[in-house]
């Protein structure tokens, strides 16, 4: 049975309904045609992933797409254990956020649009996850983008909104750009862009090395693929140094946040780095390069989010931050490590996302930090969950977050990879950078005494049932998806990396018990100590953290500047294309060199015209002269010729 | 003595008589428009007389109706017929509403006819002559007209000029051939060895510059503008055809037959002179603002591309020039038609920005003048274009390649002004209203040169083909 | 000759010639029924579309030769023949130049008040001359039919343009006019050389002199690289866009300078297989250049159709660039993209157009939140907004995809500069987008009432092919094929260019 066609097309169904009957029928019941289509690829889900656990994976071609002389590509389907992670990631995360949604949207004049979106985005993401060549993979991986420039200028009015979004768009294109000149290459140098049959032949090009002339540079071929590949992954999961647009992102309604810019669109390049890691297998400089960029990002996302205070846009560094932790992983080679914590991830980071959505509905849209404050006594639900969401971030032992970063460390500093010790100590430190943001974020909404005004006070509530519930759902993911991958040190199975083996491989690190108990004492470490730094600095009463940021005024303002990437991006690329655009070409090479050219001659032309015209004066002593020399001329020519 | 065989100059001999007829009934006509009428059954009469006449030679050679001869005549005759449609009413509003306008016409005529049948260079002149005569009276036909009669004056003086250096040519070749008959020089000048003469070659030069006056080539153009500008547009549309056309027979025949194997030698002047006329031609026709001073430049323009056949020689180089001025004939004249129309009681209509907003109040006139503007272009699928197309065929085939991009520049420069008249009409408001003279033999005149325009421009291989058969017997 | 095609009637004869016969119908219609001129042009024009369909439904995809052909003597002292024919790389363009006829009078039914009569009658005489240049397998025939196009064109853009309707008329009309002339010289040039014939068909089985290939590869170039058109022959391109009218913007973005590109798999490539396997360095430099070039020069638009036009540019650098590649995914993806670019292009003009009758007003700064008062409007552009930038699953992708392919395959270099164009088209799309359709609702559009159901009909056309080629582009690839293949064939099959060619490809792959 082809079931698992319903899983992408449910949504897909769903998409096209709200946006072609959604604003003059639908209108206000177009959550109930989203949410019932996603549930039901969340119940095929289930069952196709129920087949996968009994080794019923699928792989087949639905039909051929593109086909060009040798270039043949199909829309074509594959279902293994990694697909099937990424389906009850995505399907279940969806679920409960477009339920979530149909509360937090409540009234919204777009209402049908966003559901819409949020239809045609799981379809997307669906879509990027089944995927099985390269090309497909590419489809779903510009829809999603697309849906997420939809969904952050979802507000279109605003302008920082449909910025958002433009930039958005426009730095994915980056590393789209890379990404797509990599599934060239590989075509180029394979023949073909289906996943088995690239991934079989791939080991054919250890050894070729490709040069790339005018530069005068050779370059392992399986490295330069890789490396193009991984220009995608940088955009899509906002790595260094593409990681701008992530932040900006969350102009867009929290729903959004919690499902594309935290759960699922951001992870697709994590996805893909792990789909293709018979590729960067083979290639260590590759290899190190993920892990550098993933640590060095985990480290940058983490510094800025220490003094930020609008709550999404930490929450949406910690992203950042977390997902160069998932790249860190996968650059050491613990692919099932790196996806383990991408599992966990979306279900906490989803999480904190709608509690931060739930705060800002009772806050009716502030989401500075300083104005807040003993909201717990307000709405305990949410401060509930977002507490256990935290603390699963934070790493604390027996929520989800702590084992999927235990082994990810674990392995950074036992695995065979060379900058592995060295991304295992960064790492280690963004552990503690990691909690003590949550953490701050924690006591500086829910803890102390309310800052803002009177009327906001007067506002507060706790947000209903139907965000709240699902806030409790994803609350016991949260804290239980991480049970199954409980590591054999602590007694547990490792079911999640034996269930990925087939498809990642496994990475056994080469190290004692005593030296395995020790990376996890020094991570709780990190993470309690982070906790606890936070606890000082915020639950007490005084203004320690002021003081501090004086103190270190300097690092402070570039923390909070977030080291002016920005406004570097701006100065070196924005606005140099722009002044070209209008002084070099508008204004000189087409202005002046090409139209000089093409207006120039006809006016040249005409000028002469107007000068010749005067040798006509009307005399007719003159008209024989010119007769009489012309004679002359032509005879003394033919006659000096002969 | 025998009596000669003058059945080949029967159409001569029958246009003489219409035309003297003509003169003659204007005593006793009243109305002038019978005599119109009597012109073009005239016409009718002698093209009849032609096709049914008998080709050959008479007077040991001095006159010779061939293929090449009949075909010259036909354009003569066409454009005599369309000159006189669209006199009709043009002369009644200038008050010059005279007889002899149509016998002049006449006259002119039987001398372009002449000139294409010349076998010999006295005859040549004659007919000359007689052809010019008839036009500079013409040209300053509207008495009270200083324009007109300075035309005329011009126009005389300068033939007049131009006629001494033929009769010096003729004079020059007769001292060193001993003979004006045209193949008889050639066969003088072959069994001589006197080719490379420099007398030869003064006296061949001597023939361009009175041809090329004729022709109005550069720089013997200088009188084409002021007269065409002055002259009655229904004789600036007459002489910018008829006795160019004329010329080109002339030309065409001395220097194919009495100088065909001096053409290396002549070819080298010609290049520059066809250049030169193109240039000027289509470059001062861009600063203009009077419309029959545009087309003088434009009809100057035109003979250079006719050169090129001349230029590119052999029989398709003949062909191409013929079949060029038969299709010109018709687009010039269709011009003029439209020209002609604007001009009512007490409105010149002669400057270009009289065109403004045209196509509003008068869409058929418009979009007459549209199709032959874009002929004269050279801009299919109108006649214009097959024209060119021919005489590039016949340049590249003779090897002149380069000649035929430069003609094509030339005729992409000429879109400008050509266009800048359909732009006037389509694409201004019109500023006040304008009138149209329009009368039914102006329609018809038209109607035949627009359906030709277009006709040849999709079928051309009537046309081509008669060109190709004139030459047969060249 | 009995006519050798399945359906029995010379059907590409009845396409030319239809539009023309309406166009005569017209021509005796009183100036006053404006309704029943407006009616014939509607009618006349979906005939011509309907006759189209059994091109597309009977066409035979396995063979490279030319169908429906047609083959009469006419003008037999030059050799010339009536000959018509499509095969997979022109039926397309017929077919897009009938539909396209159809959206045009659509969208000009309230835009155009004046003239309307002559208007009607140049746009279906246009419709003839261009499925004529498409079809006609002999040169004379087909210069005419290049050159014809250029009357009631200048006229479209002349008469019914914008303020500075008149500088870009001629313009476009000089400028065409120009390249072409010079092909004229080139086209008789050929004629001497192979054989006194202007069937193309015999000409592109000949070999010529390498020399001569040069210099006729120049010349044709000439025209088509004015037409296409190529950096830096391009300027004429936004002036005539920009002030022509809706319909004169579409069939000159949809089908007009599909031309230029066309002439070269027609003609260029074939007949001077080893100039053009020569020049494919300077081709592709100018290409990418183009792709580059226009798509920067978006960033500085301030006007609505001219910041489209010099998309064109952009993107029919890419279109040059799948050509010259010279490979199957090349040709066939450039192929593509002018189709693309047609419905892509065409569909953003008809947009335009459609605020435009609102409004009057092509500044981008005078729009503003119009997505709030035209939602469905806004819904139709945003559609062919991600389509010109080439979002995967609509038609541009496809098309693009391919093209950097080829083009990367030829030269890693050409392939990845093409690319970047890919991403400041993003940039200047949505932020055309952004400022037309985004934002606080501007003064000057608040109350516009949203599309009608005319003008929707004339959109969803085009939104049907832009899913339909990007989702399931083998219905048309698969056209290509055969002449693809026997393109290629042609191109390399050996000659003294070769060598030459390979060593200049190698200094830059």
């Amino acid at each position: 049975m082809d079931s698992y066609l319903l899983i992408p097309f449910l949504p897909l169904a769903a998409f096209l309904i709200n946006i072609l009957f959604g604003r003059k029928l639908i209108r206000d019941n177009a959550h109930w045609v989203s949410i019932l289509a996603v549930l039901g690829s969340w119940v095929v889900s289930v069952i196709t992933v129920e087949g996968v656990l009994h080794g019923n994976t699928v792989n087949r071609d639905l039909y051929a797409w593109i086909s060009s002389g040798g270039f043949k590509v199909s829309v074509g389907f594959l279902i293994d254990p990694l697909t099937a992670v990424m389906l009850v990631v995505v399907t279940t995360c969806s679920s409960l956020i477009h339920i979530y949604s149909a509360g937090y949207m409540h009234g919204d004049k777009g209402y049908y649009r966003f559901f819409s979106y949020l239809s045609l985005f799981t379809f997307s993401m669906l879509m990027l996850v089944m995927a099985n060549n390269f090309l497909q993979l590419y489809f779903g991986w510009e829809a999603v983008g697309l849906c997420s420039y939809f969904l952050i200028g979802f507000w279109y009015e605003k302008k920082s909104a449909s910025d958002a979004g433009k930039k958005a768009f426009i730095v994915n294109r980056f590393g789209d750009f890379g990404f797509g000149i990599g599934v060239i290459m590989i075509f180029l140098t394979l023949g073909t862009l289906h996943y088995d049959a690239v991934f079989a032949s791939v080991k054919n090009l250890i050894g070729q090395t490709v040069t790339i002339h005018l530069l005068g540079v050779q370059i392992d071929l399986i490295t330069f693929i890789a490396l193009l590949l991984f220009c995608g992954a940088v955009g899509k999961s906002a790595q260094l140094p593409l990681h701008v647009w992530l932040p900006d992102a969350m102009e867009g309604p929290t729903p959004v946040s919690a499902l594309i810019h935290a759960a699922t669109m951001v992870t697709a390049g994590v996805f893909m780095v792990a789909r293709c890691n018979p590729i960067f297998s083979l290639s260590p400089v590759a290899m190190n390069v993920v892990a550098v960029v993933g640590a060095v990002t985990a480290l940058f996302a983490g510094t800025i989010a220490l003094v930020q205070n609008d709550i999404k846009r930490i929450i949406a560094y910690s992203t950042v931050s977390q997902l160069g932790y998932m790249f860190l992983a996968c650059g050491v080679g613990a692919y099932t490590a790196g996806v383990f914590h991408l599992y966990t991830h979306a279900f906490f980071k989803a999480l904190l996302f709608l509690c931060a959505g739930s705060v800002m509905h009772a806050m009716a849209g502030e989401l500075d930090l300083q104005k807040m404050g003993g909201l717990k006594k307000h709405m305990p639900v949410t401060y509930w969950t977002m507490l256990i969401a935290s603390l699963s971030i934070a790493g604390v032992p027996g929520f989800a977050g702590f084992f999927s970063k235990d082994e990810i460390l674990w392995l950074a500093y036992s695995g065979p990879s060379p900058v592995g010790k060295f991304v295992w100590a960064i790492g280690t430190f963004v552990a503690f950078l990691t909690a003590f943001y949550s953490f701050r974020l924690i006591f500086r909404v829910f803890h102390g005494k309310f800052r803002g005004s009177h009327e906001q006070e007067h506002h507060l509530h706790e947000s209903p049932k139907v965000m709240t519930v699902p806030l409790m759902l994803l609350c016991v993911g949260a804290v239980a998806s991480g049970w199954v991958g409980v590591p054999q040190l602590l007694g547990g199975g490792a079911h999640f990396t034996e269930f990925l083996k087939p498809v990642l491989g496994h990475l056994e690190g080469e190290g004692t018990r005593s030296e395995e108990w020790m990376v996890m004492a020094i991570s709780i470490i990190a993470g309690l100590s982070g906790i606890g730094l936070a606890a000082f600095v915020y639950l007490r009463e005084g203004d320690l953290a002021a003081k501090i940021a004086q103190n270190f005024s300097f690092v402070h303002r570039v923390l909070w500047n977030k080291y002016y990437v920005d406004e570097l991006y701006d100065a070196v690329i924005v606005k140099p294309t722009i002044w070209t655009a209008k002084n070099v070409i508008v204004g000189v090479t087409d202005g002046k060199i090409i139209e000089g050219v093409v207006n120039g001659v006809p006016r040249l032309i005409g000028r002469f015209s107007s000068r010749l015209r005067n040798i006509q004066t009307g005399m007719v002593q003159q008209y024989a002269a010119v007769m009489a020399i012309g004679a002359f001329f032509v005879i003394a020519a033919v006659l000096l010729w002969q | 003595m025998p009596m000669p065989d003058i059945r080949p100059l029967v159409p001569e001999i029958v246009m003489a008589c219409l035309a003297m007829l003509v003169l003659i009934l204007d005593l006793v006509v009243k109305r002038k428009g019978i005599i119109a009428v009597i012109t073009m059954i005239s016409a009718f009469v002698v093209f009849y007389a032609l096709f049914g006449g008998v080709r050959g030679e008479a007077f040991s050679g001095m006159f010779v109706s061939d293929g090449y001869s009949v075909f010259f005549k036909i354009i003569f005759l066409i454009s005599l017929v369309l000159t006189t449609l669209i006199s009709v009413r043009y002369i009644e509003i200038e008050k010059v509403n005279f007889g002899e306008y149509y016998s002049l016409m006449l006259f002119s005529t039987l001398g372009m006819m002449v000139m294409a049948s010349a076998g010999d260079i006295i005859v040549l002149y004659l007919g000359l002559e007689l052809m010019a005569l008839s036009v500079y009276v013409l040209a300053g036909f509207f008495r009270h007209d200083t324009r007109s009669n300075e035309a005329s004056l011009k126009y005389f003086l300068l033939g007049a000029f131009a006629s001494a250096f033929l009769l010096y040519a003729t004079s020059m070749i007769y001292g060193l051939t001993g003979t004006t008959n045209l193949r008889a020089i050639a066969q003088y000048l072959a069994t001589h060895g006197i080719e490379d003469n420099p007398a030869t070659m003064l006296s061949v030069m001597l023939f361009v510059v009175a041809f090329g006056f004729k022709i109005a080539a550069a720089p013997f153009h200088m009188w084409a503008p002021d007269v065409y500008e002055g002259a009655p547009t229904s004789v600036t549309a007459f002489m910018s055809v008829g006795p160019k056309a004329a010329g080109f027979a002339v030309f065409g025949r001395v220097f194919l037959i009495a100088f065909g194997n001096l053409q290396i030698n002549w070819v080298g002047i010609l290049i520059p002179i066809a250049i030169l006329t193109m240039a000027v031609g289509n470059i001062i026709a861009i600063s203009q603002t009077n419309i029959k001073r545009m087309l003088a430049y434009s009809s100057i323009a035109h003979a250079g591309y006719a050169m090129i056949g001349l230029v590119s020689g052999g029989s398709e180089g003949v062909a191409s020039m013929m079949n060029y001025l038969f299709i010109y004939a018709f687009m010039n004249i269709g011009a003029f038609a439209v020209v002609i129309m604007l001009r009512t009681e007490g409105f010149k209509g002669e400057n270009i920005t009289d065109y403004e907003g045209l196509a509003k109040s008068h869409p058929l006139a418009s979009a007459l003048m549209l199709v032959f503007m874009f002929s004269l272009t050279g801009i299919p699928p109108t006649a214009g274009f097959v024209g060119k197309f021919y005489l590039f065929l016949a340049a590249v085939n003779a090897g002149y390649t380069w000649l035929a991009v430069v003609a094509v520049l030339f005729s992409a420069i000429s879109a400008y002004f050509y266009l800048r008249i359909v732009m006037f009409m389509y694409m201004k408001e019109p500023k006040g209203e304008v009138k149209l003279s329009a009368s039914s033999s102006t329609g018809i005149a038209l109607a035949v040169t627009a359906t030709a325009v277009l006709v040849i421009g999709v079928l051309p291989s009537g046309v081509i083909n008669m060109a190709r058969a004139a030459v047969l017997g060249f | 000759m009995p006519i050798e095609n399945s359906l029995g009637f010379p059907v590409l004869s009845t396409l030319i010639f239809l539009p023309v016969v309406g166009a005569a119908i017209i021509l005796l219609i009183s100036r006053k029924q404006e309704s029943l001129i407006k009616s014939v042009a509607l009618l006349t024009s979906i005939a011509a579309f309907l006759l189209s369909i059994p091109l597309f439904t009977d066409f035979d995809k396995s063979t490279h030769l030319m169908q429906f052909v047609e083959k009469r003597q006419w003008i037999p002292s030059w050799n010339i023949m009536y000959s018509l024919g499509v095969d997979g790389i022109s039926v397309l363009f017929v077919l897009l130049s009938t539909l396209v006829t159809i959206l045009c009078v659509l969208i000009s039914w309230n835009a155009v008040k004046t003239k309307m009569k002559e208007f009607y009658i140049s746009l279906l005489i246009l419709e003839g001359a261009m499925i004529g240049v498409f079809c006609s397998l002999d040169f004379f025939l087909f210069y005419i039919f290049w050159e014809a196009m250029l009357i009631p064109m200048y006229l479209l853009i002349g008469v019914w343009g914008g303020p500075n309707r008149v500088y870009a008329a001629i313009k476009f009309f000089l400028y065409t006019l120009v390249g072409s002339v010079l092909m004229l010289v080139g086209i008789i040039v050929l004629y001497f050389y192979g054989g006194r014939t202007f069937d193309i068909l015999q000409l592109a089985t000949r070999n010529y002199p390498y020399e001569l290939q040069f210099w006729l590869f120049w010349a044709f170039f000439a025209a088509f690289a004015v037409k296409v058109p190529m950096f830096p022959m391009h300027t004429w391109l936004p002036d005539a866009h920009t002030e022509a009218p809706t319909a004169g913007s579409v069939v000159l973005a949809a089908v007009l300078i599909k031309m230029g590109a066309y002439g070269f798999l027609r003609f260029s490539i074939p007949l001077f297989p080893e100039a053009a396997r020569a020049m494919t360095v300077p081709m592709m430099v100018l290409s990418v250049i183009a792709i580059i070039y226009g798509a920067i020069v978006c960033l500085a638009q301030t006007d609505l159709k001219r910041l489209i036009a010099y998309s064109s540019v952009s993107h029919m650098g890419f279109v040059t660039l799948g050509i010259f590649a010279m490979n199957v995914q090349g040709l066939e993806g450039g192929i593509l993209q002018m189709l693309n670019h047609g419905v892509v292009t065409g569909a953003l003009f008809l947009s335009v157009g459609v605020i435009y009758e609102r409004t009057h007003s092509r500044e981008i700064s005078d729009y503003g939140g119009v997505a709030t008062v035209l939602p469905i409007y806004a819904a139709f552009f945003m559609v062919f907004t991600l389509a010109s930038i080439g979002l995967p699953g609509l038609n541009g992708f496809v098309g693009e995809f391919l093209i950097i392919l080829g083009g990367f395959t030829a030269s890693k270099w050409a392939g990845a500069f093409a690319a970047t164009g890919i991403i400041i088209g993003a940039a200047y799309m949505l932020w055309l987008y952004q400022r037309v359709f985004f934002l606080q609702t501007n003064q000057k559009v608040a109350g516009l009432h949203d599309m009608n159901m005319r003008e929707i009909i004339t959109l969803v056309p085009m939104i049907v092919l832009v899913f339909w080629i990007g989702i399931y582009p083998n219905t048309f690839l698969s056209f290509m094929h055969p002449s693809v293949q026997h393109l290629l064939e042609r191109v390399y099959s050996g000659g003294q260019g070769a060598t030459y060619a390979g060593q200049i490809a190698g200094l830059i792959k």
